[in-house]
């Protein structure tokens, strides 16, 4: 059965770097993380700016980063086998699109997938998925959630 | 014309989906489905009248993305399974 997990991040945008805001990844091929709820917003002073965000693959593991340990959703599950991170430095190769939007800081943005459409992580190792920023107006702190399963 | 639907751009107006595959919310509104393509897994908005070519895969009974290395039918399940592989 598997178990859900949600990590949480408040990150600032870094459009054009092409690296991940917050990403989860696998360094052993034995689970398939999968994001099936995504929530983005920004805190600070409202402003009309706008953040194009992105879901990405990843087909490297991302260094420079800190670590964000997934919380269990059913307290009595273990520690996820899937690692998760924001703010990495290098690394964190962006691979193929999932998903993308464009929203307003003022605006708060969720995604829910249908039972069996989540995004699935690829089962080899090394490989995850992470949300970029393509874009930005301006800089601006996200505030982030994504729940996963695996 | 991009639509500004409670402060998120749309490329237009969405779909309607009966069967949707996720759902965009802003604000606490829902302002678009998403459908998910059988052979890459990834999630993407359809809008009336965008003229995007797509394809649809007689096999997985599903629209496509639309990517070029989608039009060939390798579902996502066995895309794994060759992974696993190697």
């Amino acid at each position: 059965m598997s178990r859900t997990y949600s990590v949480v991040a408040g990150v600032t945008s870094n459009a054009g770097t092409g690296l991940p805001l917050l990403c989860t990844w696998q360094t052993a091929a034995t689970v398939r993380p999968k994001w099936f709820d995504i929530l983005v917003g920004a805190s600070g002073v409202p402003a009309d700016y706008y953040v194009t965000c992105s879901v990405n693959r990843m087909t490297a593991a991302p260094t420079g980063h800190s670590v964000l340990t997934p919380s269990p959703i059913d307290p009595a599950d273990g520690a996820a086998v899937a690692t998760a991170g924001k703010l990495a430095t290098g690394a964190g190769t962006i691979g193929v699109a999932l998903m993308n939007w464009a929203q307003n800081q003022r605006a708060t943005f969720r995604w829910v997938a249908a039972p069996g459409k989540e995004l699935v992580s690829l089962i080899t190792t090394v490989c995850g998925i992470g949300i970029y920023t393509l874009a930005h107006t301006a800089a601006m702190i996200l505030e982030m959630t994504v729940f996963f399963e695996e | 014309m991009p639509i500004d639907r409670e402060g998120v751009l749309l490329p237009g107006e969405p779909q309607f989906e009966r069967h949707a595959h996720g759902a965009m919310i802003s604000n606490g509104v829902e302002i678009g489905h998403t459908l998910q393509c059988p052979h890459c897994g990834a999630h993407f908005l359809s809008i009336k009248g965008s003229g995007a070519r797509r394809g649809y895969c007689y096999h997985c009974n599903a629209v496509l993305c639309g990517k070029l290395v989608c039009m060939t039918c390798v579902p996502f399940e066995k895309m794994q399974e060759l992974l696993e592989k190697g």
